[in-house]
């Protein structure tokens, strides 16, 4: 009969014996009946030692009633949050979008103020009194005429 | 040879078996991992889902290190809001009930550290009276139907130095593996080993304690 201690029979008593180690003590168990006492009431043991709660769908509820009020302070949105947020909607819109908005704006700002500095200074004042409305129609008509050789239009007198 | 009997011979079914766990294992912690990565956007109802799934490890291991099932339920509720709380602490470098059982773990010594300071611990420590009332307890039944008993086993965990209790209601009672049991409690492995079965041999000593009690008042009563 091959010897078995306390510690190895509870170590096969949750299989956690190798195969030789199983075999020794299957073989001790057999031939001795004061550890085969003692084995039984280890498993016993063992298994007594599993606290099972029942599911309770109640239990869930009280945990999610207490988690939901919380989630506005709870989420903080990570930079990976931000990217997926940017990925769709009107965030997705403003993301792809503002960029070439804001270039086609500076540009368009660069080309009126160049051609606002190639008139000359004559016609430039006279543009600004006539969009402020300071002279007559007939005395914004030299002025227009001036404009139109300057831009190289050929305007009707009928027209103005 | 059968081929059925080749099979069973050479432990085939059950290597097939151990296989079908780890993929089983593998898939429960993807899940885990889907759910979280919708925690995190936003998705807080899903959280729902993770408290239905380890609910019942939870408070059956709140229930075993505090032996009270009002008590534990609470506990097992405020393990669950800090899981909840500290979901973007979670950095996936072990698998998620073993972070969670690492937060119960770390809830229930506070809760056993509170309750220290109230009254008494160990066996050493206890009155006359409460020592009679759990001898009481373990005279009723006797031997394997004995320890089968709830509040028999209840007790006996009671009476194991808290250290012993929480590691051996981790690898007997809720079937962690050493390596997941030493992530939990942040120690290393051979430490495990070492605590596992001085715990074991503590906790035959004090049900063969009250066994041998038992054995002792039949044979007075006896003669």
């Amino acid at each position: 009969m091959k010897y078995c201690n306390e510690e190895m029979l509870f170590e096969y008593a949750a299989g956690e014996t190798d195969a030789a180690g199983s075999e020794q003590c299957r073989l001790h168990l057999d031939d001795c009946p004061a550890c085969r006492a003692e084995f039984d009431r280890m498993v016993a043991l063992r298994s007594a030692l599993v606290f099972k709660s029942a599911e309770s769908e109640e239990f869930v509820q009280s945990v999610m009633n207490r988690v939901l009020p919380d989630t506005s302070a709870l989420h903080n949105p990570s930079e990976a949050d931000w990217d997926a947020l940017g990925q769709t909607g009107i965030w997705g819109f403003l993301r792809n979008w503002s960029v070439p908005a804001i270039q086609l704006i500076f540009a368009l700002g660069i080309f009126l103020l160049q051609s606002e500095r190639q008139l000359p200074v004559d016609i430039r004042s006279g543009l600004i009194a006539g969009v402020s409305g300071e002279f007559a129609e007939e005395d914004l008509s030299d002025s227009v005429s001036d404009l139109s050789e300057a831009f190289d239009i050929s305007v009707g007198d009928s027209s103005l | 040879m059968p081929i059925g009997k080749f099979l069973f011979d050479t432990e085939v079914f059950s290597g097939i078996d151990i296989l079908r766990g780890r993929v089983h294992s593998l898939t429960q912690e993807a899940d885990d991992l889907e759910i979280i990565a919708q925690l995190r956007l936003g998705k807080t109802e899903r959280f729902a889902e993770l408290v239905r799934k380890y609910q019942s490890r939870v408070r059956g291991y709140c229930t075993s290190i505090l032996s009270d099932r009002t008590a534990a339920d609470d506990a097992a509720q405020d393990i669950f809001i800090k899981v909840f709380r500290g979901i973007d602490k979670f950095r996936a470098d072990s698998k998620f009930s073993t972070w969670l059982y690492r937060i119960s773990v770390n809830h229930c010594r506070d809760i056993l550290r509170a309750n220290a300071r109230r009254r008494a611990e160990s066996w050493d420590t206890l009155s006359e009276a409460e020592r009679e009332s759990v001898v009481d307890s373990a005279r009723r039944v006797s031997g394997v139907e004995r320890v089968e008993d709830r509040q028999f086993i209840e007790q006996t965990l009671q009476l194991l130095p808290a250290e012993y209790r929480e590691i051996i209601i981790l690898r007997d009672g809720h079937d962690l593996s050493y390596e997941q049991i030493a992530q939990t409690l942040d120690c290393s492995l051979d430490a495990v080993k070492a605590r596992i079965r001085r715990a074991r041999a503590q906790l035959l000593e004090i049900s063969r304690h009250f066994l041998d009690h038992r054995n002792v008042r039949r044979s007075r009563g006896g003669s």
